[in-house]
Parts: C-alpha cells; structure tokens; sequence
C-alpha cells in the first residue's frame, strides 16, 4: 500500500525521518516496516471519527474477548 | 503395534492408562528417535535424556503405587525455547540469552509437569520468537523451511521425536509451522493459556499452544495447560471445558464461513484446490457453508497488529539492545529499531484500531459458528533463510480469536498443505470438533515423512 503523500509526509516526521533523499539504513528500513502499518492506522482513525466512540481496551490487561470493548456513549 | 514413537499422544496414553506401555520405554524409545533424525533436522535446542529418563522412571513407580495423573501421564514432549524450564537452560534462540538458567518454570511447564508429561528438552525457535531462523530444517524436504518460530516445536512432532510440544504464536507461529510440517496446530483464544514465564516477543499478541499429530492430541495438551492464573493477569477466568469429551460431538447446526476476500487472492492455485476440496468435505459433515464479508476494518486491524508488534518488542528488548545490538540477528534488530520509533500516541492508536476490528470480528462470527481458511499463502518455501509468509494467521493473532491448523493434502513435490479453522472467542470446543471430523474423513493427518 502507497500512502498518499500527506500521509507520507505526517508519518515521516512521526518517526522523526525524512523520506525523500534519505540514505540511510535505519530510516528506509521503518519506513519499509512501518508506514503501510501506520498508515492504514492513521486512516482506520481518521474513519473512527465519525463513528461512535471506541473505548480502549489495551489487551493484556485481562480485557481482550472477555467483554465489550466498543459503546455507543459519546 | 510398531515403535513407541510411532503412537499418537491418545494411544499411548491409553496404552500406559492400561499398563501395556511402560513411560520409560516411551521416552527410552523417543530418545533413539532423536538421536536418529535430529542430527538432519535439528529440530531441539537441547535434550535431557537423563532427567526424562529419571522422570519416566518416577512415573513408573506412581503407576506401579496404582496412582494415574491423567491422559498425559508418562507423555514426551518437547517445549519451546522461550519457555522458562526451572534448572534448564533458555536461550530463545539468541546469543544474547545463551547460558540463562531461569530459577522457575512457565506456568504451562508446571502445569504439564504437573499433569504428568515428561519433558524431553527444548525445541528450537527463531531468535526471541520473531524472523530470523533457527536452523531445523523441514522433515518433509530438507531444503525447505519447517516454518516458525516454533519451527523445533513442529518439526519434532512432525518427524515423532515428541508426542506433543508447545509453541507460542505472535503472528503466525503456531498454525504456520504445523501447516509446513504436516501436524495440527492449535493457537487458542488470547487469555486462554498463561504467558507466564514465557519470553515476550509482543505481549498483547503472544498466544501459546500445542503442536500434535492429532486434534484430540491437541485438545488434550491444551486440557492439561488452560485457564486462569494468578501470575498472568490476562489468562481469563472462564471455566475450561473438558474438550476431549466433546470432539465427536454431531456437527449438525454449525455453519462456517467462507472469507470473500484477503484469502482467496493471496493463496497458490494448489492451495485453493485443497482448500475447495476441503470445504466440500466440511459441508459434507454436515455444516452449512457461507461466504461471508470480512468487516471494513479487517485489514486495517491486521495492519494495527503490526504496529503493537514492533512497539511492544522494541520495549521488551529496548534495554539489553542498546547495550548488546551487536548480538541480536538482522531482523530481530531491525524490529527492534523500527519499533523504537513508534511515538506512544500512534501505540495507543493502533490498540484503539485493533479493539475496532476485534469488535467486528465478534459480530461476524456471531452469524457463523467458525471461519474457515487455508493455513499459509503456499507450501513451505524453499530455503532456511525465511520462515515464510504469516499473512494468514496475522488476523487470528492480532483479534485473538482461537484457531486451529489441521492437514489439509500436499502440494507437488510433497509438501504438505493446511487447512486453519477460527473460531469465536474462547469457543476453542466448536474448532476442535471441526478439525476432529475433518481429520477422520480424510487422509492427511496419517501419513510421515520419510526419514
């Protein structure tokens, strides 16, 4: 997936890179890595938006299958 | 009756239940077995005969007393190397760890120690339970990848080194391995079994399981090994059926669902035959077949999966690597670094993602009683330098919902095939009794590699 360039840009300095004319390893490889992850995140959130609110639930906290994690409050 | 080894876990269970089958020639019998195969395959990290041998002999003598511990009384298995083993040595695969000899043992350790089950050694994995490849080769091809992390694991039931083993599965680790090896595979509902004493790799991803020859074997260690635990927060406080009892269950009522999209179009043409072939048989057991639609969110929540990997395995390693990078492989250390970027805020968003996803997951399945799939993309690939591709089991992994792996046929030149049935949350009895019938309608499960 090839984000689009706003997206590009946001998570570019989200990990604190720059993606145009960068050589070296580190940065190209978590772009690799992450920015497709990242970017479908930042869309997925940007949609929850106008949707009911999500309470989180950090699974691991006993949470996980075990209940409701979404409502419709507000 | 042929060698020891040749049984499955519940026939030589029986067999020891009846006095017909002594645990010392059990575990005498699988300790020639791996002096035999494993030098070609290199499936364990470690053995203890000697402790095996001195713990079978113990058994012995409570069977001899007249007191029986249950169905994994006397059983050899083999336990993944990121479980802790009290006085026996866990590396994880890495050099960082290499020498560490944990004081305690892993919840699921004492548990089946504790059931009965003898503890042959430990099987290798990928370093720290992530991509780069611990040395077991494939008992079907050697050339080829036995799939991980818990490759050793696999690998060793695979070639009847062990009756059973454990692994975990953060991504694709259970049900990836055990499809490339021809064995079953169960990763059941996050929460169900204790991470306790296990090294973390993600921890809101980490699930272990068994690896076994058969569903009812698998259903059997997991019996042994569920439930909740008071040194592990998020193993759930749900009552543990007994699964073993419910595996014949009549399949009529159930429905299955077919996925529309995300599978179809990543899986081999010989996948797609096997797998359209088995949904006939799943259908001709008497379960109705639906193609369903994936939630919108479905990829989306895979993709949050991957941030909360690289988050949470750069903040387990994140100290011992800014002082020890030179000892971590290339892949392990480049998740490290990647994750290390992760700002908390885009963490915390990914779990809110994931909680989406989760949630719609569960509304899907409330329309069907269990999805199913193909286990991977393909056949094992050739080469030990990858494990291969997880892509089918990053979605069970990252919602937490249970999933089991069941053979499925082989792919030209021989290679096995699997078959992944999901399930709903904590419903670990409604897959297994799919997989019970699948696996006695058809031929799969039985056949060896020739070694």
């Amino acid at each position: 997936m090839e984000p689009p360039e706003q997206v590009r840009q946001w998570i570019g300095e989200l990990l604190g890179i720059t993606l145009e004319g960068d050589s070296t390893r580190k940065p190209l490889e978590a772009w690799t890595m992450l920015g497709p992850a990242l970017a479908a995140v930042h869309g997925a959130t940007v949609a929850m938006e106008t949707e009911p609110a999500t309470v989180l639930v950090i699974p691991g906290s006993g949470g996980l299958g075990t209940g409701s994690e979404t409502t419709d409050a507000a | 009756m042929g060698e020891p080894w040749e049984l499955t876990l519940a026939e030589a269970s029986d067999l020891i239940r009846q006095g017909a089958l002594s645990p010392v020639d059990l575990v005498r019998s699988h300790l020639d077995r791996i002096a035999a195969v494993d030098p070609h395959l290199l499936a364990w990290a470690r053995t203890v005969p000697e402790q095996a041998l001195a713990e079978a002999e113990r058994l012995e003598k409570l069977l001899r007393k007249g007191t029986h511990l249950g169905p994994l009384h006397g059983i050899p298995v083999g336990i993944k190397d990121i479980y802790y083993t009290a006085g026996l040595e866990t590396a994880g695969g890495s050099r960082v760890l290499a020498g560490f000899i944990p004081t305690y043992g892993a919840t699921v350790v004492r548990r089946l120690r504790a059931a009965g089950a003898i503890v042959l050694g430990k099987t290798a994995t990928t370093e720290f339970a992530y991509a780069d490849p611990a040395p077991t080769r494939n008992p079907w091809n050697t050339d080829h990848t036995p799939g991980g992390s818990s490759s050793g694991s696999a690998a060793a039931v695979a070639a009847g080194m062990c009756l059973g083993a454990f692994g975990t599965q953060t991504v694709g680790s259970i049900v990836r391995p055990a499809a490339f090896c021809g064995v079953v595979g169960l990763k059941p509902t996050y929460g169900r079994v204790s991470r306790y004493g296990i090294l973390p790799l993600a921890w809101s991803l980490d699930h272990p399981g068994p690896i076994a020859r058969t569903v009812r074997d698998a259903a059997l260690l997991l019996e042994a090994v569920a439930g909740p635990d008071p040194n592990d927060p998020s193993a759930a406080h749900r009552p543990v059926p007994r699964y073993a009892e419910m595996l014949e269950d009549p399949l009529g009522g159930l429905s299955a669902g077919i996925p529309d999209r995300y599978f179809p179009e990543r899986a081999s043409p010989a996948v797609m035959a096997a797998f359209q072939e088995a949904v006939r048989v799943i259908e001709g057991l008497g379960v109705r077949i639906h193609e369903v639609g994936l939630p919108a969110c479905f990829e989306a929540g895979v993709e949050a999966g991957r941030v909360v990997l690289h988050a949470e395995a750069a903040a387990f390693h994140r100290d011992r690597f800014r002082v020890r990078r030179q000892e971590y492989g290339p892949k392990l250390a480049a998740l490290i670094e990647a994750g290390l970027l992760v700002p908390a805020a885009s963490y915390l968003r990914a779990q809110q993602v994931r909680s989406e996803a989760i949630a719609a997951m569960r509304r899907l399945l409330a329309e069907v009683n269990v999805l199913v799939t193909p286990a991977a993309p393909g056949a094992a690939p050739e080469g030990l330098g990858s494990t291969g591709d997880p892509v089918f089991n990053a979605p069970t992994s990252t919602f937490g919902l249970p999933a089991l792996g069941v053979p499925m046929g082989f792919a030209p030149p021989g290679l096995p095939l699997g078959l992944q049935i999901v399930g709903r949350h904590f419903d670990e009895a409604t897959i297994l009794r799919v997989g019970t019938a699948y696996e006695a309608a058809t031929p799969w499960h039985a056949r060896r590699p020739a070694l």
